[in-house]
């Protein structure tokens, strides 16, 4: 049994739409609107995972530079400590200078996204 | 004319296709979100983290300089004349690291008389830390014979205490506190590198092979003796300008010299004449603020 879909009276004519197949055009635009959706999704999903490995590098390597700044050992071969014990902290008290000798101790990553920086007084007391 | 009944899919692929990517978009869209999120975050910790080490920082060089009685520490001490006073501490500055600390605020309040609170908050981008740090006044330190005439000096609480005699064998690092009329003995051979805290009348015997690398701080009439002083007994021998030490059956007054000293009469061996300083350090007569807690 033939069926035929698609087919509409108007105004005594028949008026044969095109269901089967897609044309080229079609196929195109569909295959385009694909591509451009699965790079949406790749690079979103590259983006996010980028993001999340550099944001656990960060807390990482800020937790070892942390603990190394209170004094903890360095085991990190990426982390670099820094000791310059010439440095000050200069403040005024009613507008009369005073300053402070001591020295900076700073803990980095080879990036250096991730630095601190403590400072000890010559004067303190081990 | 005859009605045809059946469901109509027409379009309805392309109502998946939308619904699909609205989803995929509200995925990716919450994914991204939440990995932007956690990068923020980490990089706020670390704002958080240099704001506490730069707010702990000036908290601690407050309280070194006030523990150690220099004169910035005897300036904080000099606003503080009643309960409730407070020093404000401004434009402070890091001088010699690049590295940006943020701005800093600190206050020191006398909240008892034997009580100071030394506040600073740190101000990187929009993170803020605080750290608060309660000095107690320790009383009992200044009572000490060694605190009066040695102010500033610190004697660490596991001192080994000496009211006899204590010999000193190799490699040893005990701070050791001797008592007027006890008798500290380097032992031949021995190696050391702590501080000795010597009262009144104490004796210090120097055998020979010893080395030392560490502090004694002598009051007046401490004595000293020893036949021949080891090329590696280098430490340092504070004395009070003034003061009289005995050395080698020899009473000798110990003045200050420019740089040197100047010991009279003449004659005292050259080599311990030059591990002899005078003790500049003062007191502001408040008590020796010791104890400290934060808050």
């Amino acid at each position: 049994m033939e069926t035929v879909v698609g087919e509409e009276m108007f105004m005594n004519k028949k008026i044969i739409r095109k269901t089967k197949g897609s044309s080229l055009l079609e196929v195109l635009v569909a295959g385009v609107i694909i591509a451009i959706c699965a790079v949406m999704l790749v690079t979103g999903f590259i983006t996010a995972y980028n993001l999340i490995a550099e944001s656990k590098y960060i807390k990482d390597k800020s937790d070892i530079a942390s603990s190394v700044i209170e004094g903890a050992t360095v085991t990190d071969p990426e982390i670099l400590v820094v000791e310059n014990p010439v440095g000050k902290i200069t403040y005024e008290i009613n507008n009369i200078p005073y300053e402070i000798n001591g020295e900076f101790t700073s803990a980095n990553d080879t990036t250096e996204v991730v630095k601190f920086v403590a400072f000890k007084a010559d004067s303190r007391v081990e | 004319m005859r009605q045809m009944t059946h469901s109509n899919n027409k379009g309805s692929a392309l109502v998946w296709a939308l619904v699909t990517i609205f989803v995929l978009v509200i995925f990716i869209g919450t994914t991204l979100t939440m990995a932007f999120s956690y990068y923020n975050r980490s990089l706020i910790n670390n704002d958080l983290k240099q704001a506490y080490f730069t707010a702990r920082s000036v908290v601690d060089a407050l309280k070194d300089e006030i523990q150690a009685d220099t004169a910035n520490g005897q300036a904080i001490l000099a606003e503080l004349d009643t309960v409730g006073d407070t020093v404000n501490i401004e434009n402070i500055n890091f001088v010699g690291d690049s590295t940006d600390q943020g701005y800093i605020t600190a206050t020191v309040i006398l909240e008892e008389t034997d009580t100071i609170i030394i506040t600073a908050t740190a101000y990187i981008g929009e993170r803020t830390k605080t750290v608060t740090l309660r000095l107690h006044s320790d009383g009992t330190v200044s009572d000490n014979p060694i605190m009066e005439e040695f102010p500033g000096v610190t004697i660490p609480d596991d001192v080994v205490v000496v009211t006899n005699t204590y010999p000193i064998k190799n490699n040893e690092t005990s701070d050791i506190y001797a008592e007027a009329n006890a008798t500290v003995m380097f032992n031949n051979n021995a190696d050391y590198s702590g501080n000795i805290f010597a009262e009144s009348g104490v004796t210090i015997s120097i055998n020979q092979g010893s080395k030392f690398n560490g502090t004694i701080y002598a009051e007046s009439g401490t004595i000293f003796t020893f036949t021949k002083l080891h090329n590696q007994f280098l430490g340092t021998i504070y004395v009070r300008d003034g003061s009289i030490i005995k050395v080698n059956g020899v009473n000798y007054t110990i003045t200050e010299n420019g740089a040197s000293v100047n010991v009279s009469p003449s004659g005292m061996d050259s080599d311990f004449k030059s591990l002899l300083k005078i003790y500049s350090g003062s007191s502001s007569g408040d008590g020796s603020w010791g104890g400290n807690v934060y808050e």
